[in-house]
């Protein structure tokens, strides 16, 4: 009898675990790594949803361009963009208008009340029908060029920018402000909840950079006072304060000495 | 003779009229508030280095600015209420910051 309860006990841990592995979430391969589906109106217009590539963006930009100044959201579908805004000139439309260059290049046109067989090709460059090789080519042959990290998509962004490999541009003509220079607060530690592991270093510098002040603050990080909030992992991988862009866009949690880098004892 | 001056002036007009019409927003319209929104907006990058009294003031012209905002039409009124969001509450969170501030010397 004894035996027979051992073996259910045992069928039913190892169902419990596999249907726990089931359901975990896939990790993304790296050219995956920050894509989002946007798919409010699409379907309803006859499109496929939009497929939207973060690092080919990101190569260009700086994160506030796109997320203050041309006003997108920090979650996908949460702004609710419709075709008639893109062909306003906002939103996508902000650059994606057949007029606004990028280093000499004519950005293409996005969303048109109309369009014909031939437009059609254009529309599908965003409303994806189906996986492009084209677009896993090219962002394998960016990967190339750029310094390496082990974790997300394997880009380490910061390395990029901070050795001329990338130059972004944080200006919109016709859409941000001619902005003054920013007064970037300290660099602070904040003190590790587990016995052995490195305190987080935070780098003001490194986050305004690309993000400006009103990106994270009081949205993100709402606390007034330093301390006052307490942060757990468990938060984080739940997509709350730097889980809203690390593991979506920004390096993944799980690359631990990315953020846990004071030296112990130091 | 007239007919056909009438005819080009109404030809002119039209075209002007297309013109505007096929302009993007963000060229076209130079309405006031827009020149209110990026004098109130472009400072978060110095909130910090504001005093009390500005950061009062900046958050009365983002209501102000909220109200206008709001009569727009629904592209611009998502585009800048958001935009005015971000702006406005950063103020307002660095004013928090800067009274409690205050309080504690």
């Amino acid at each position: 009898m004894k035996r027979i309860m051992l073996v259910c006990l045992i069928l039913l841990g190892g169902s419990g675990v596999l249907w726990a592995a089931g359901t975990k979430k896939k990790k993304p391969l790296p050219h995956e790594f920050g894509s989002v589906t946007i798919s409010n109106y699409s379907q309803q217009a006859g499109m496929p949803p939009v497929l939207f590539d973060h690092w080919l963006h990101r190569k260009n930009y700086t994160c506030r361009v796109c997320h203050v100044d041309i006003g997108f959201g920090m979650t996908a579908n949460s702004t609710k963009i419709r075709a008639a805004d893109n062909g306003k000139g906002y939103f996508c439309g902000a650059c994606h208008n057949g007029s606004t260059t990028f280093r000499k290049v004519k950005i293409f046109e996005s969303c048109a009340a109309t369009y014909t067989r031939d437009d059609y090709k254009r529309c599908v460059k965003c409303h994806a029908v189906e996986k492009d090789p084209a677009r896993e080519e090219a962002f394998y042959r960016f990967l190339e060029k750029m310094p390496r990290e082990t974790f997300g998509n394997g880009i380490n962004w910061e390395k990029a920018e901070e050795g001329g490999s990338l130059k972004l541009v944080d200006n919109v003509d016709g859409v941000s402000f001619k902005k003054s220079s920013m007064k970037v607060e300290g660099n602070f530690a904040l003190k590790s909840k587990v016995e052995g592991m490195p305190d987080i270093i935070f780098s003001h510098a490194k986050h305004t950079v690309w993000n400006g002040c009103e990106l994270c603050h009081p949205d993100i990080f709402v606390g007034i006072k330093k301390g006052a909030t307490k942060y757990t992992m468990i938060e984080l991988f739940n997509g709350q304060y730097c889980g809203v862009c690390h593991d979506k866009v920004a390096f993944p949690q799980t690359d631990c000495k990315r953020c846990h880098a004071k030296p112990v004892g130091g | 003779m007239t007919t056909a001056v009438g005819k080009a002036k109404t030809g002119i007009v039209t075209a002007l009229l297309l013109l505007v019409a096929l302009l993007p927003a963000t060229a076209r319209s130079e309405e006031p508030w827009r020149a209110g929104f990026e004098q109130t907006c472009s400072k978060t990058g110095d909130a910090m280095t504001l005093s009390v009294a500005e950061l009062n003031t900046l958050l009365e012209k983002c209501a102000a600015l909220q109200k206008i905002i709001e009569t727009q039409e629904e592209s611009v009124r998502k585009v800048y209420l958001k935009r005015l969001q971000l702006c406005r509450n950063l103020y307002g969170y660095v004013l928090e910051y800067k009274k409690n501030e205050q309080a504690s010397k």
